[in-house]
Parts: C-alpha cells; structure tokens; sequence
C-alpha cells in the first residue's frame, strides 16, 4: 500500500512538470488554431510550408464547412479557433454576417484577391476558385444539347442526369448564385425539374457523381470543374466517356478564408492568410487539386482550361452569400435531398 | 423510519432534473417561437415532412402488422417440426439498427451490385428495377426492423389466451372464422396494438434509415435544422411536433396495455393446444418463415461478412478502425455504468416507497426513452448554450445524452430486480443497526447483481447503436462504429462500412439471448 502511495505522488508531481513544460513551450511558440473545412490532404502542405517559413507552429482542426460554422456559433467568444477556411464562401459569408469574423487591413489581399470574390469589409478571403460546370459522356451527348445549366431542366434527361446531395454546399451556393440572378419563383422551377430529372441518381459526392458518367451510369451530371480533373488524372483512359462543359457566365465559388474575431493572434493568423494570398501559397492552394488560383496573374496548372476560355457569373460573392439561407430553404421545399 | 430515505429523495429528484431539464429547455423554446418562423417552417419543412412521416406510419403500422400477427400466429396456433428453432429466429432483425439494414439494402441495390445482376438476367431491363430511394424503399426497411415488436407482444398476447372461451363458444356454436374473430384476434388485440405502438414509436424515431434514403421525416428535418442552419428554435418547433405525435402513440399504446378486462382471474390457466400441421403445412409456413427472416436477416448479414471480409483483406483493420472501436466501446461503457448508477435512487425509492412523489420522479426519468434521439440532442444544446457554455464541444454532452436516453431501460430492470426482494431483510439489518449505505452494499446490491447487469448491457449495446444523438453531440473528428457506418454509407463506400456494421449487430444480438431466454417459458412473457 504504501509503496503506492509514494508512486502516485510521483505521478502527480511528474504531472505537475510536464503540465508546466507544456504551458512555457506555448507561450515561447506562437500558435494558431486553424478550423478547416478544406480536405486535410490540401490543405496540411501549405499549412507545413508556412510553419517552415514563419516558425509559427499550426493545430489543424479538419471537418465540414458546415460543421465548423456551427462549433464556431456554439462555442461564441470561447472558440480557440483563429482562421477558419471553408470550401464555401457562402459559408464565409453567413459568418461575416453572424459577427464571427475580423475585417483585415491587408495590401497584399486587396491587391492580390480580385474584389467580387472577397467580402465586402474583407473579412473573408477566397484563395482558390471553383466553377460549378457539366460533366458529359461525349459518347452519348453532344456539347450542343448541354450549353446551359437550364438546359438540364428538359425531360430528355429524365434518368441521365446526375446531381450532388442537396444537403451539401457545392449545390447550396449554386443555388443561391441563381436566386441572386433569377429570382426565387425561376430557381425553383429549375431544381424541381433537376430533381425530377436526377431521380435517384443522386450523388453523395462529386467524385461519385463524376464517376458515374465516366462509367456511364449517368450522361450528364453538374459538378465542380476539379473533379472531372482529378477523375481524368486517376484514370486517363475515361477521357472516351468523360468530358465537361463550363456553361457561360457559369456559378462559381472560391475556398477561402478568414481571422475570428476573437483570435488572440490576429498578426500571426493575418500572415497565414497573406501566405496563402501570395504568388507562391496561390500556386500550393490551387494547384495539387487543379483549382485555379483567385488571383489571376498567378497562373493555374497547364493542363487545365485556359482562363480566357470561359466567363464567370458577374454576381460577387457576397451577394450569393447573403442569399445562402433562402438557398437551403428553397432546396428543403423542393424535397431536394 | 423517515430518516433513511432522507437523501435518497432529493437525489432522485436532481437526476430526475437531469432529464427533465433538456424537455424544458425545448419546450419553452418552440413555445416561444416567432409566428414568422413557424409559417417558415410549414412552408419549407413541416408541409414536406407531415406527410411523408403519415403516410410512413400508415404502411410500417400495416406491414408490421401483417408480419408479425401472421408469424405469431404460425408459431402460438400450430406445431411443426423446427418451431422451437423458428420461434426466436424470428427476433433477430431486433439486433439490426434501421441505418445498418438500409445500408446493407443500399449496397446490394448498388449500381453494378447483387440486386441489378439478378434483375438484369431475370427481367432484362435494370432501370425498371424499383428503387431503394423512395417512400417503398423506407417502408420495406423499417417494416423488416420493427415487425419483433409486433411479433413478440402479439405471440405473449396469443399465449396468454384460456382455451376455456375457445370451448365455450363451440359449445354455443360459433363458428369457426367467428371464433377466430371474436376470440383469438380480439382477444389479443391490446397486444397486438402496443406493438405495432412500439414499432411505429421507432418509426417516428429512426433518424438513419431516412437520412441515409433521402426520405425527408421529423429526425432529418431537425438533424438538418441544427446542422445546415445552427437554428436551435427551429429545430426545437419541429422537436415540439414530433414529441407531440409520439406522445399520443405512447398514450394509444398505454391505453390498449391497460386495457386488461379480457384476462381471466378465476379458475385454472389453460392454454389452447397448437395444432399439429401436416408436412404441406409445415412445407408452407416454413418457406414463409424462411423468406421473413432471410429478407430481415440473413441475406443483409451475410452480405455485411462477405464486405467485412474483403474489407479485412484488403487492410481494413487499421489504427483508425482501432480507434473508433475503443470510442465506441468507451462511450457506451461510460454511458451505460452512468444510466446505471443514476437509476438507482429513482428505481429503490418506486420499488420500497410508492407514493405519489416517488412515482413521479420514476416517470420523469423515465421520459428519456419515448424521445427520439435527435429531440434528445437538440434538448442537451439547449441546456448548455443556456446554461454552461464552456463545456460545449465536450464529450459530457454525449453522455449526458445517452443518460436521458437510456437511463429508463436501468430503471426498469432495477426496478424490477428491487421488487423481487423482501423487505424484510432490509429491515432486519436495520433493525441490527446497520446504515443505509451498508444495507445497499452488503444486501441489496449482491440480490439485484443480475437484474443491474442485464440492464447494464442492454444500455451498453443501445449506446453503440444510437445515432443521431451521437452525430450531434459529438466532439470534433470523435468516431464511433455508428458515425462510421452512416457516414461511410452516406459516401456509399460499401465496404468501408461493414465491418463497423458488423461489430454493430454482433453486439446487438447479445441483448437478444435476455429475451430469448425469457420466451424459454414457454408460457412466457405477459403483456404487462
């Protein structure tokens, strides 16, 4: 019994020490806490990049967009967070909105990120660009019959078309792009002839979704433009049945970023962001996933579509973002899942 | 003689407040919802969700009703050769969670999987194979889940039946479908009843079986409500409604357990004799059997280990798999000795001290269970975002859910176990001077041991299996084997999810042998 005793008491005292060592080795190093709804596979090497450069250690917390928003909602001024990236700016938005974020005073950022995809006090940052586009089998469809998203709302497509979870963000923002341009009353009779169209062929995934075509499971289906990529990248041989098509003035969206509000290191979490805004962390972000860097002078992978080869959506991004909620109302009403 | 539950009862009561508490919180919050916000609710949420959760209790309450009088029936009115085999058999889909079999189904009906294959060499064309994504798909799966509730109660109510009636009114000559009428079917129709109460109470319950079908019910709309919108008051509105319905399914099924006034008190029990059934007959129930409980059971079971087994085979036991087992099993050890040890003042006091307070104690905790888990959690967020913030995003919360939960499946069996014990042992050592404390440890604990730890289990195995609760509570990146089925599942990577849905129904069947051995007495279960 007693030698127990003398071992617990060991215990705590080396639990004392080691708990002391722990608190002067954070205060030495600076530290960031990085909410991430960006895949960890992306996102960790240029977090490692900037921890070289800076010697400003990084704890990545991964999980969804969403997910991430409503730990940061819950948890208030308690959050240890000090940068939250999303794979949404929709979702960058409604937390401007919700007070969440710190508007950053940034040349590099204002000079860098073209002003439609960053907010409008800048307190969020897009850092690579998505457009939402049409993957076709052009074994079985021609360019032609697919020049616009509407054009999907045609019943010829009853059975060939596939779509992403309307649960998710991709088709969320997408919709909230087209409330912006069209009103409610035209987006909804788009997703419910979609959703008509889709069936059950609904994706819980683009990489599924891609898939799909490529096995012909599907002709055509709306996907985020990397996907077909990567697809493409894995398994080369698919390019027979797999292809896309960036509608004009298509829907796009950033990744990006922003400082909480209540981040104790503001300077150093204000690094990060302009790490990632700069030609070389543009070229890191957007690369390995085929995205294209947000700032234009930086140019994208060679083996994707030129730049001057398809047009963006002339709405900004924070106005697609305060139409984010009336997009997942909308999406709910429609029974879209 | 007051003096030795003096502490007992303002203990019972805080945990009673423990389960109370989340209801409130609720409660209050849809109450004092903006009329705006309810008008938004209709329009995008409730005018979708009403209907299809209606439209799904009439076909489960149907379906289940048809299997499992039919098969209680088979097995109370006739003998035939592997009846005793059958008769449990047919309770295994118990140990199956609605999200593991719509899994299962799913993978199966996969593009390019089992199902196509099968319908393509029979029938030729696979798109006009009918799919698992729709009202039927949903119907079919929670109908192969909840038909033992059905089942089990029907067959206890068919048991319980005096052969005395049957000779009665022969002797008065009625006929024979008169006889089965008036007395088999209405004899046994409170049970019948509370069954399909029970399973429709599931039905309003299951969150992952809808989710992961994309049929829009009660559970995803306010999973969805929390998860793609943080709207704690519209998640607690929809909570409202859904409690409310589930309330008067609990109510039905009270009423119709209460309803006792066909039981015979006097004169001797004599059950009616099964009838012998000829080899055509034995041929005829047992195929039926066979196909019931191959459609439940074994063609998704065996479908989970061929995927297990190319999972494993393929590396799947990894340190990640490692992890969130030992999760699972943590949390639902911790989830189950807690629901434990919080039952007992509650479950002692019922049992010893029956009065009015007492008795309402042991209902409010008991309200934990006719709750869906969803309701649940979002009843736990309200607590702390009311009431302690700073333990937001801790695992405490996961607990505490599981508690409220859980925590009336503990009562029961204690309850029950206490009850079974004299009193007057109890007073003996009392009498001797021993404490109330001593008294617990020395006498009652060693007695109730059994009743405890099969309560214990039964808690262990319901915590691996929840869901909904579990994915909203959950720490950041914390898995366990059900977060990863549903959430492999949802990215429909089949075989990433088998093995984890294997370990769940593995798991599930250990609660099963408790019940099997209970149907062991042949005249068994009674309804009450």
């Amino acid at each position: 019994m007693r030698k127990f005793f003398i071992s617990k008491k060991l215990m705590i005292m080396f639990l004392a020490v080691a708990l002391l060592c722990a608190n002067v080795g954070m205060a030495i190093a600076q530290e960031l806490v990085v909410y991430s709804g960006r895949g960890e596979r992306l996102i960790k090497p240029v977090l490692d990049e900037f921890t070289k450069k800076t010697g400003i250690k990084i704890t990545l917390h991964s999980a969804g967009t969403v997910e991430l928003l409503n730990k940061l909602l819950a948890e208030g001024d308690r959050t240890p967070a000090d940068v939250y990236l999303t794979v949404d700016a929709g979702t960058l938005e409604r937390a401007r909105i919700a007070g969440l974020l710190q508007p950053i005073k940034s040349e590099i950022i204002t000079k860098n990120i073209p002003a439609p995809m960053r907010a409008i006090d800048n307190s969020w940052t897009g850092l690579s660009l998505r457009m939402r586009v049409i993957a076709y089998n052009p074994q079985k469809v021609k360019p032609e019959e697919i020049k616009t998203f509407e054009s999907l709302m045609n019943p010829k497509w009853k059975g060939r078309l596939g779509i992403r979870t309307g649960s998710n963000v991709y088709p969320q923002s997408h919709t909230a792009m087209m409330i912006a341009e069209k009103g409610e009353a035209e987006t909804e009779k788009f997703l419910k002839a979609v959703v008509a169209n889709a069936g059950d062929k609904i994706y819980p995934s683009d990489t599924r979704a891609v898939e799909a075509v490529a096995k012909g499971e599907v002709d055509v289906a709306i996907v985020n433009h990397y996907y077909v990529y990567g697809h493409l990248r894995k398994t080369p041989d698919d390019s027979k049945t797999l292809a896309f098509v960036v509608p004009p003035k298509t829907t796009y969206n950033v990744s990006g970023g922003g400082i909480l509000k209540t981040s104790k290191n503001k300077e150093a979490a204000q690094k990060l962001i302009e790490f990632m805004a700069s030609d070389e962390g543009q070229i890191m972000f957007a690369e390995e996933n085929r995205e294209y860097p947000v700032n234009p002078k930086v140019s994208a992978h060679e083996s994707m579509l030129k730049r001057d080869k398809f047009t963006l959506s002339t709405t900004t991004l924070s106005t697609m973002g305060r139409h984010m909620m009336p997009a997942i109302d909308l999406i709910d009403k429609v029974g879209y899942r | 003689m007051k003096a030795k539950f003096a502490y007992l009862t303002p203990l019972a009561i805080g945990i009673a407040a423990i389960a109370a508490v989340p209801v409130v919180f609720t409660l209050y919050s849809a109450v004092t919802v903006e009329p705006e916000l309810w008008k938004r609710l209709y329009d995008t949420r409730l005018k979708v969700i009403l209907p299809n959760t209606m439209k799904l209790l009439i076909s489960v309450g149907i379906l289940t009703l048809v299997i499992g009088v039919t098969t209680a029936w088979i097995v109370t009115k006739y003998d035939f050769r592997g009846k005793r085999i059958w008769e449990w058999v047919l309770i295994l889909p118990l140990a199956i969670p609605g999200y593991v079999l719509a899994y299962a189904y799913a993978s199966i009906m996969a593009p390019g999987g089992l199902a196509q294959n099968i319908w393509g060499s029979v029938f030729g064309d696979i798109s006009k194979m009918p799919s698992l994504y729709s009202f039927w798909g949903v119907s079919f799966i929670l109908s192969l889940v909840n038909y033992p509730y059905v089942y089990l109660l029907t067959r206890a109510g068919f048991l319980n039946q005096n052969v005395k009636y049957h000779e009665a009114a022969r002797m008065l000559g009625a006929s024979k479908i008169k006889r089965l009428w008036s007395i088999n079917i209405r004899m046994a129709y409170p049970a019948i009843i509370a069954g399909v109460a029970l399973a429709l109470m599931e039905v309003m319950a299951d969150f992952g079986t809808v989710a992961l079908l994309r049929y829009p019910t009660f559970t995803e709309a306010i999973y969805r409500q929390m998860t793609a919108r943080f709207d704690p008051s519209g998640a607690a509105a929809l909570a409202f409604v859904l409690v409310a319905i589930t309330f008067l399914l609990l109510n039905l099924e009270r009423y119709f357990r209460g309803r006792k006034s066909f039981e015979q008190t006097k004169g001797a029990f004599k059950s009616q004799l099964p009838k012998k059934l000829n080899f055509q007959g034995t041929i005829v129930v047992t195929v039926m059997i066979i196909l019931i409980i191959s459609f439940a059971f074994f063609i998704p079971t065996l479908m989970l280990i061929d995927m297990a087994y190319d999972a494993i085979t393929k590396g799947g036991i990894d340190s990640k798999f490692i992890e969130f087992t030992l999760n699972t099993i943590l949390v639902s050890a911790v989830g189950a000795t807690a629901a434990s040890i919080l039952a007992i003042p509650a479950a002692y006091l019922h049992a010893r001290r029956p009065n009015a307070l007492s008795k309402a104690v042991y209902y409010v905790s008991s309200l934990g269970y006719s709750l869906p888990g969803p309701v649940i959690a979002v009843g736990v967020l309200l607590t702390v975002a009311m009431l302690f913030n700073w333990l937001y995003g801790s695992i405490l919360l996961l607990f505490m859910a599981y508690v409220i939960r859980f925590m009336p499946i503990s009562l029961q069996s204690q309850e029950s176990s206490i009850s079974m014990v004299s009193k007057s042992m109890e007073d003996a050592a009392r009498t001797l001077g021993s404490g109330t404390w001593r008294i617990f440890k020395d006498i009652l604990l060693p007695l109730i041991k059994r009743g405890v730890l099969a309560g214990w289990v039964v808690v262990f195995v319901d915590c691996m299996k929840e869901l909904p609760a579990t994915m909203m509570l959950r720490p950041l990146a914390f898995d366990t084997l059900a977060v990863r089925v549903w959430v492999e599942a949802s990215e429909s990577l089949w075989e990433m999810a088998a093995l984890p849905a294997l370990l769940i129904v593995l798991a599930g069947l250990i609660p099963l042998i408790i019940i099997i051995k209970k149907m062991g007495a042949r005249n068994g279960i009674k309804i009450a």
